[in-house]
């Protein structure tokens, strides 16, 4: 933490005079003096720029080649984040795991420095958001600090097994941290790998860093962790912003949901389907309907966490290139989620490379990249003719929620017949047999 | 420095610093972080919002600070779809920082002799009002030093910052705040200088003067609303009393007059409370519920408080006996001052013993909360009433201003008042809670964007005026009021859009506007569009330049929705040509033997007849043009 983020010529600079970040220093240039304390450099900045915060709290940069002189006024001390005390909670609370997998859900900042540090103990969580001693009893277990789009199917196993375990330790919910990128498909991941789940685990994430009072995620998280304490139903679920409202959060079901957004608080949105429920006003409403109630009784759980990477998704576009497919074949890959046009359909100069995949072995599974609809691949020639190659119409199920099914598929070892049809049926709520009018 | 004979005080004796900082919008096409442009518009699309403090703002000693942060407000934001986009829903991340409002940035600090930095970095105020939907201010340090010709010398900048305008309040309600985003996100350039020691019309002038120079940019948009002037007054190097959003020039000699006398008054008042022997450890949080005192009170405060459920506490001051409404200059003293704290609270209002019985409490019932609250002969009380909690909290406050009279004024944030005394506001913010905007990365400068931006200035104010005068034919005097004028693009929008004369709109803009302000009106309340409609109308013959002050009198005292109106109502459509004619033969004929024995020289009797009974209705040079023919066809007729 010596000179943080500096290097090349501003660390030259820096290295020939006895100064460390934190310091109170003294700089002198060729036209002026400036006093301040020294800032860490941010990684992807220049290298010749020092970086001063001045006394009136401005940060500023000074070119390095300009200085002549840095005189020490103060030695620098460590910013302390003091772990705060455990608050007193209401009694009888239910209790709830949060595991943490990055996707800062609460941080503290040290207006000093402008570092940020993110919560990670319940501690600290029930210090920046004292409003859960009333929801839950909490307790954290920071599995790893990843952003969501360096996820994969590794992790969703290791994940799948953190979960499976504290569902037999005695939790009434679960509830997971996650960055937003790729939180749809850990979510679906998640649904599959966990079968026959008695209680709700609730994947959450915020589209505004937590270190902002305007955040969403404090709110998402304790509507994630009421979700997880008082839903009737069992699943896996996703719980943020409804709107641009503050007072309402959506619950979706884990394998029907997307992000659909790039940056608005409500960029998740139920697919096909209405969202299970939501959380008003801090008071959690469920449709019940079809969805298995939560139980005390775990003997029907199955952890089934192995999931394989060796699988594909293409989004198919005019003019796309036959061999990508034939490199996923070639590649080893157990099955490819194709996201047709339209009801299901593809350039005909992929079929060469569609049939050689599948007579390879691979299985080939149509969703479409309209996100929204069914595909129906019995309508037109090329839906036919695909049919007849053995690609499997994925039906209404989203391409990445199909593809995190398929990774989970090919883990579980099964045969390409039980692969086939598997993928086919709904086994969690995926695939719905109708659409309603909206 | 000149001294103002006036004053009575002496600025250097009493060690009055006055820190300045001038915000100014820019006037750009788009805002400082998206694309949005700057238009007013209330906006339909609404959404609500809760913003959180971050935890270091609670768990503050000063309980109104504890209050402010406690307020778990709903904020309701109204978004215009031409003023406001996603970045201003904070629903998007901010863009790239806007090149025409650097360069103004550029410009000015050229002006100034400000050295632009190697580097700017964008960072985060944390405000949790609600007037940022984020919560924070991004705001930038551009340059640092250089200095600002006046009157009374080189006056120091600090510090030249480029900084986004927040959102415009709309409401205020329990538990509810609305704002309108078509603010937000507007470029602010913010001139902070050191502090001064002058008179306060020589720091009024120190304001002017940099107005002025903003001005002479040709960058910053113009009209009430668009300037802010925050000022830190202190005193014998005491506390610093913040005083935030002075919008009109003209008041900043007069806030800073009060907030020196105000200042002053209270180091003098709290001399004399310690010469007394009354110490800080005397007074003490005990607040004594007195509602049972006033079970049949005549005080509609009280009376309607507790029919309501409020309390009526009453807290001990003591050794304050008749110190509480002492003065020394008109409203300046202590007890307005632990008023404006329950003010604060958003309580009814506060009373105290110096100034009862008055307002419906009898002194009755002043011995009964003297004797309950144990005062003495010396002391005096006070009483609020209110919520229980929220009076309880509001008396912890009064203790501790009660506390800082023994020293004298404490630090504070203030606002000004219409008539230029100011009022608490808050308490002083603790250091500005900032950090890094890491959305958007460190911005090098080169020199050379500094030397290109320089190059952009306009001629200096001296030679702006006398293009001015030159191009418009105005006098000096006339074309600085226009130039220095809130409507100087107006003027220049209509001398080049309708056929009006220069001067007229000159002294239109300038002195009539002003008149009307002096008449009660506000003519700020007219729009722009509104005046250029008034213009236009002129320019095309159809009104009488005369009747312009008439027809906005009517508009802005509400007694006409707009021009066509007002002009129907007052029935003041242009005469036609036809009308004028005969109205001029008319008054000829009247006057018949003035013209006879006068002549020529009966002219400007005449005009002023023929104007009187023109009611306004007829342009005063197409007047004298048809008198001046009527006239010399007559008088020839009568030579003859």
């Amino acid at each position: 933490m010596v000179l943080e983020g500096y290097r090349g010529a501003s660390l030259k600079k820096l290295k020939s005079f006895d100064v460390a970040v934190g310091d109170e220093v003294r700089l002198h240039t060729e036209d002026s003096v400036i006093e301040g304390i020294l800032m860490p450099r941010y990684e992807l900045a220049d290298d010749e720029h020092i970086v001063v915060k001045l006394k009136t709290g401005y940060n500023t940069g000074i070119l390095a080649s300009r200085v002549s002189d840095i005189e020490v006024l103060a030695r620098g001390t460590e910013p302390t984040f003091r772990t705060p005390p455990r608050p007193k909670l209401v009694e009888g609370l239910p209790r709830v795991l949060v595991i943490g997998t990055g996707g800062t859900i609460a941080s503290r900042i040290d207006y000093r420095t402008g570092g940020v540090k993110p919560a990670l103990s319940s501690e600290e969580l029930y210090h920046l958001v004292p409003e859960l001693a009333s929801v839950a009893e909490v307790e954290t277990h920071a599995l790893f600090n990843i952003y969501s789009e360096n996820m994969t199917p590794r992790h969703w196993s290791l994940l799948a097994k953190r979960v499976g375990e504290a569902v037999t330790e005695g939790y009434d919910g679960i509830v997971i941290t996650h960055g937003t990128d790729t939180l749809h498909y850990t979510a679906a991941a998640l649904t599959f790998a966990l079968e026959g789940l008695p209680l709700p685990v609730v994947v959450v994430g915020s589209q505004r860093s937590s270190d902002r009072p305007s955040s969403d995620a404090a709110t998402n998280l304790v509507g994630a962790v009421r979700v997880a304490s008082k839903s009737p139903i069992a699943g896996v679920f996703v719980v943020m912003h409804a709107g641009m409202d503050d007072d309402r959060l959506a619950v979706h079901l884990g394998v029907r949901v997307r992000k659909n957004h790039s940056s608005r608080r409500d960029a998740f949105q139920s697919v096909n389907v209405d969202p299970v429920g939501y959380v008003i006003n801090d008071e959690v409403q469920i449709d019940v309907g079809p969805h298995p109630l939560r139980s005390s009784d775990s003997s029907k759980f199955r952890c089934r966490p192995e999931f394989s990477d060796k699988v594909a998704l293409f989004k198919v576009h005019p003019g796309f290139e036959p061999g990508l497919i034939e490199l996923a074949a070639r590649s080893g890959c157990k099955a490819i989620v194709l996201e047709g046009t339209g009801l299901g359909h593809v350039p005909s100069s992929l079929y060469p490379a569609i049939r050689g995949a599948i007579e390879e072995g691979a299985f080939v599974g149509m969703a479409t990249q309209t996100i929204w609809g069914s595909v129906r691949m019995t309508v037109y020639n090329t839906g036919r003719d695909l049919l007849s190659m053995g690609v499997v119409p994925l039906r209404d199920m989203l391409s990445e929620v199909a593809l995190a099914k398929a990774s989970w598929l090919a883990g579980q070892g099964v045969t390409a017949q039980e692969f086939k049809s598997a993928m086919a049926a709904n086994l969690r709520g995926e695939i719905s047999d109708r659409r309603p009018i909206r | 420095m000149t001294m103002s004979r006036t004053l009575p005080y002496d600025p250097e004796k009493i060690a009055l610093k006055v820190g300045l900082e001038i915000h100014r919008q820019l006037s750009t096409q788009q805002k400082l972080f998206c694309a949005c442009s700057q238009v007013k518009e209330d906006g339909s699309l609404v959404f609500l919002r809760r913003l959180r403090p971050s935890q270091s703002e609670l768990g503050e000693v000063d309980p109104a600070a504890l209050f402010e942060a406690s307020k778990s407000l709903w904020l309701k934001y109204h978004a215009g779809s031409d003023s406001s986009c996603l970045v201003e829903a904070d629903e998007e991340p901010p863009h790239d920082l806007n090149g025409e409002a650097l360069e103004s940035a550029l410009m000015v600090s050229s002006l100034l002799g400000s050295k632009v930095v190697d580097e700017i970095h964008v960072m985060r105020k944390m405000v949790i009002d609600g007037s940022n939907t984020t919560g924070f201010q991004r705001t930038m340090v551009v340059a640092l030093g250089g200095a600002v010709k006046t009157s009374i010398g080189d006056v120091p900048v600090l510090s030249v910052t480029l900084e986004e305008d927040a959102a415009r309040n709309l409401d205020e309600r329990e538990g509810e705040r609305d704002f309108a985003l078509d603010r937000l996100g507007i470029p602010l350039i913010e001139i902070s200088l050191a502090p001064v020691t002058a008179s306060p019309e020589e720091v009024e002038e120190v304001a002017a003067a940099v107005g002025r120079l903003l001005k002479s940019t040709g960058r910053v948009a113009r009209g009430l609303g668009t300037i802010r002037q925050d000022i830190n007054v202190s005193i014998f190097d005491g506390p610093v009393v913040e005083v935030k959003g002075v919008q009109q020039l003209d008041l900043v000699a007069k806030v800073v007059d009060y907030e020196a006398k105000r200042q002053l008054w209270l180091v003098q008042l709290a001399e004399k409370l310690r010469g007394e022997g009354i110490k800080e450890s005397d007074i003490a949080y005990e607040p004594i519920d007195c509602g049972s005192s006033f079970v049949n009170t005549k005080s509609n405060l009280i009376l309607s408080g507790l029919r309501r459920g409020y309390k009526v506490y009453g807290l001990k001051a003591p050794g304050f006996a008749g110190h509480l409404s002492e003065e020394r200059w008109p409203n300046v003293r202590l007890g307005r001052e632990l008023a404006d704290v329950a003010r604060f609270f958003k309580l009814g209002g506060l009373l105290h013993s110096d100034e009862l019985p008055a307002y419906g409490v009898t002194q009755d019932e002043v011995d009964a909360v003297r004797r309950r609250t144990g005062c003495g002969r010396n002391d005096a009380f006070i009483l609020i009433v209110g919520e229980e909690s929220r009076a309880l909290l509001c008396m912890k406050s009064l203790v501790l201003r009660l506390k800082q009279a023994l020293s004298g004024p404490p630090a504070e944030t203030r606002g000004p008042m219409e008539d230029g005394g100011t009022r608490y506001i808050r308490p002083r913010p603790g250091s500005a809670r900032m950090y890094p905007e890491t959305d958007i990365p460190p911005l090098p400068i080169s020199r050379r964007a500094v030397e290109e931006a320089s190059k952009k200035l306009p001629p200096p104010w001296e030679e702006q005026v006398s293009l001015i005068m030159e191009k418009h034919r105005l006098g000096r005097e006339q074309a600085e009021h226009v130039l220095e004028s809130e409507y100087y693009d107006l003027f220049e929008k209509a001398v080049e859009k309708t056929a009006v004369a220069p001067t007229f709109l000159a002294t239109f803009l300038t002195e009539t506007l002003v008149s009307l302000q002096r008449e009660g009106l506000e003519p700020e309340k007219a729009s722009a569009d509104l005046l250029m409609e008034l213009i236009g109308r002129i320019g095309g013959g159809k009104l009488a330049k005369e009747a312009a002050p008439d027809v906005l009198r009517a508009v802005l005292s509400g007694k006409a929705k707009g021009v066509d109106d007002a002009v129907k109502s007052l029935n003041i459509v242009a005469m036609t040509d036809e009308e004028l004619v005969s109205l001029v033969a008319s008054v000829i004929k009247e006057n018949e033997a003035s013209v006879t024995t006068k002549g020529e020289a009966a002219f400007s009797m005449l005009m002023g007849r023929v104007m009187a009974k023109a009611k306004g209705r007829a342009d005063g040079a197409k007047v004298s043009e048809e008198l001046r023919r009527q006239l010399k066809q007559s008088l020839a007729k009568t030579v003859e």
